[in-house]
């Protein structure tokens, strides 16, 4: 399966951020999508979800059947801030999540099977979440893109407000899950991007493009990023 | 100082003519026309600068004139029929007591806004200067606006009367009584802050706060209604004291260094605009119950919506169960005055049937259509919004629902009190010689319930205007809720006074039930696509 953005372009005003925006992201890859600030990385998630109308252009998956435009079954955005329901507690987030996802979601289980999963302690499954740390707030939405097991995962800055231990739980999650999936990560973090992403993509001047690592070590791979991203400076 | 003031003055000016032309931006034919680069551009704001001093020295006097003709004309025409050199009394004893309240409630010294915010906290101008500069040029303004208008004003008195209605001087005094009293307020404010922390203002103060407004208001109107008013030999002393007292609270504010710590201690003063609407959003959330037994047999979206009514219990139910009761009240004195006394229920049968127009704007404000949908937003959707499986269309269509049956039912508690009451009250003050009237009333009002209720959850749905960061950002939603409120007023106050109440009930079940079912299915056709967190 692969995610196919094609030629997409978004314009605020006179401001072009995305001009023709295209790559092929293909699945059991993790991707790092990096790019200074204002590049249009935040834009590029925003349209694939349809939180935001692209100008042009199209997004769809392609696999042995053909391919289709994204559906929003297709996708899961999980957000730097973490938003959650605040006025529900964890469990009862899980039962709306599957009533109104009943028959989506294959093999259902009970609320208590993910939250032991996603080692939410028992005592806490029964507070409001507005009463969760950000590290809590962060696994839960986690845990329901987990569950809707969406094809493509989007994430925004996903670890860098949790604390070493729970940005190392994420990081195993994301592994085990990668085989299945097409998961992009967009970070300002190089180590994080250097750690976890198998392929870095740089957003810049509007446009996606791939940083070869062919057989750079990390120290030199990390300066053609840097130099890739200063392009744009000099363009 | 000067210089302090003019920074900050330039500084608000340019945040209004932004916030201006964003919003102007917004619109849909004037967002392509304007160019983004208007933003910057310095002519715009040199002008806008001119033009707001203008306004700013038109409104010296334009504001104390309106003040005057608000806080004192009518009253002063109500407590005395005949012109006579007596009203000149009755006008310094009011004086004195709004004064007092003006020293309380409109005093901003230590008001801080996003204003505050980027030029104190931002900008790092010094906190003192800030505040002492705006202040003087706030007492300024009062000070000349006071003269200004009370020197006309005495001059017209005295033509009026044939004989001035009291000394001249009070020209002089009293403008410096205002003055002095915001002055002896705001140290004493300060001085408080100082030792315990504390800032009293009328968001801090609650409830004792507004007591004491409204037993100053009452001293002010109240006392000249049973002919007491301050004699003017005792004003006169009170105003000297005053005054001398304020050169202590000069000094004391003039060397005071505690500002900043003023500002930072000020809930709206750490972040702009969003952090008002934050607050809120925390001020929602702080009152969610979690109660043992708390649950539903529903499933899916009507799950969701009966945990939300019970979580927001305190917020949602307790209202209109308060309102009902004191309906319930209002309506057992009527019916208790109905048949004990046979003028007062003649009076009440007559006029009640005509009066079922006013009931319009009644209703409007018993409603709380707005308010639910702004819970719902900030305390539910602004999160679930974010999640593709909220927006799928039947999702939100069930949703829909479930919240319109919750919002009719929750509007329909004092509704339904004065659609009982009032047939009620009609059948006991005498009856009417048309039956039709009874069902005519319950209809009507329980007619104009539903529309509200129906009308503001398909603005919401349709419009959706609050965005991710919570700020309200829709001029339409902004326009369609004003016109709400005007064609409400027009409806009860002109166009209801031209038909019969039988007519104007009719045509008002006959309005709403075209009404209804266009707005339902606009919303069913419509809110899957609009249903939106606005970026």
């Amino acid at each position: 399966m692969k995610l196919v953005i094609s030629e997409m372009r978004k314009s605020f005003d006179k401001k072009e951020v995305l001009r023709g925006a295209s790559f092929t992201f293909e699945q059991g890859r993790i991707y790092g999508l990096l790019g200074r600030n204002g590049a249009g990385k935040t834009t590029l998630f925003n349209c694939l979800n349809e939180d935001l109308r692209a100008d042009g252009g199209s997004a769809f998956l392609e696999d042995e059947g053909g391919r289709r435009p994204l559906s929003c079954d297709d996708i899961g955005y999980v957000l730097s801030t973490p938003v959650l329901p605040e006025f529900l507690t964890a469990r009862e987030f899980l039962r709306f999540f599957l009533d109104i996802n009943r028959g989506r979601v294959p093999y259902p289980k009970e609320p208590d099977v993910y939250l032991d999963y996603m080692q939410i302690d028992p005592e806490d499954r029964g507070k409001l979440m507005k009463d969760f740390s950000h590290g809590m707030k962060n696994k839960m939405q986690m845990l329901v893109h987990f569950i809707a097991d969406p094809p493509v995962l989007l994430l925004d800055e996903p670890l860098t407000s949790l604390d070493v231990v729970m940005a190392d739980e994420m990081k195993q999650l994301l592994r085990r899950r990668k085989e299945t999936h097409i998961t992009i990560l967009s970070t300002h973090i190089m180590e994080l991007a250097l750690d976890l992403c198998d392929d870095i993509v740089i957003l810049h001047n509007g446009a996606l493009s791939p940083v070869e690592r062919e057989h750079l070590d990390d120290a030199a791979y990390k300066d053609r990023i840097i130099a890739a991203l200063k392009e744009e400076e000099n363009d | 100082m000067i210089n302090a003031f003019l920074i900050s003055f330039r500084l608000r000016i340019a945040c209004r003519v932004n916030g201006i032309l964003y919003w102007l931006k917004r619109l849909p034919l004037l967002r392509r026309i304007l160019p983004g680069s208007l933003y910057g551009a310095g002519w715009l704001k040199t002008a806008a600068t001119i033009l707001a001093a203008q306004w700013e020295l038109f409104s010296f006097f334009f504001g104390k004139i309106l003040y005057l003709a608000v806080f004192f004309g009518p009253a002063l025409a109500l407590l005395h029929s005949e012109r006579d050199a007596a009203w000149g009394g009755t006008f310094l004893h009011i004086f004195l007591f709004l004064t007092l309240a003006g020293a309380l409630f409109n005093n901003p010294i230590f008001s801080a806004d996003a204003n505050t915010y980027y030029t104190v906290f931002l900008m790092r101008m010094d906190a003192r200067r800030y505040a002492l500069s705006n202040y003087v040029y706030f007492l300024l303004k009062n000070l000349l606006g006071f003269a200004g208008v009370l020197t006309p004003a005495w001059l017209l008195s005295a033509a009026l009367l044939k004989e001035p209605a009291d000394s001249p001087w009070w020209i002089l005094l009293l403008p410096l009584l205002a003055v002095a009293c915001k002055l002896i307020a705001a140290a004493g404010n300060l001085a408080l802050f100082h030792r315990r922390g504390i800032l009293l203002n009328d968001l801090s103060g609650g409830k004792p706060y507004f007591a004491l407004l409204f037993l100053l208001l009452l001293a002010a109107y109240g006392l000249p209604c049973l002919g007491l008013i301050v004699p003017g030999a005792v004003l006169l002393v009170l105003c000297c004291i005053l005054i001398l007292v304020a050169v202590p609270a000069v000094l004391y504010l003039h060397r005071s260094r505690d500002y900043r710590r003023v500002y930072q201690a000020y809930p709206y003063a750490a972040a702009p605009a969003q952090a008002v609407q934050q607050a809120v959003q925390q001020g929602y959330q702080n009152k969610l119950v979690l109660e043992e037994g708390q649950g539903s047999q529903h499933s899916g979206c009507a799950y969701l919506n009966d945990l939300f009514i019970q979580r927001h219990r305190k917020m949602l139910v307790r209202r209109p169960r308060r309102l009902a009761l004191i309906l319930c009240g209002v309506l057992a004195a009527a019916l208790l005055a109905s048949a004990l006394s046979r003028d007062l229920a003649a009076e009440i049968n007559q006029r009640l049937i005509r009066t079922l127009p006013s009931f319009l704007l009644v209703m409007y404000f018993i409603n709380r259509g707005e308010t639910i949908t702004q819970i719902m937003f900030f305390n539910c959707d602004h999160s679930l919004l974010a999640y593709r499986f909220y927006r799928r269309p039947q999702v939100i269509l069930e949703l829909f629902r479930a919240r319109l049956r919750t919002v009719i039912s929750l509007n329909l508690l004092p509704t339904a009190v004065i659609a009982a009451g009032l047939p009620l009250l009609l059948l006991v003050s005498g009856g009417t010689e048309r039956p039709v009237e009874y069902p005519l009333l319950a209809g009507s009002i329980l007619t104009m319930s539903v529309f509200f209720s129906v009308h503001y959850l398909v603005l919401y749905y349709l419009l959706q205007p609050y965005t991710a960061g919570l700020e309200k950002k829709s001029p339409a939603y902004a326009a369609l809720t004003g016109v709400t409120y005007l064609v409400c007023y027009f409806v009860a106050t002109r166009l209801g006074s031209l038909m019969s109440p039988l007519l104007f009930g009719v045509v008002l079940i006959l309005f709403c039930a075209a009404y209804l079912p266009i707005a339902l299915l606009l919303a069913y056709r419509l809110a899957p696509k609009t249903f939106r967190l606005r970026q």
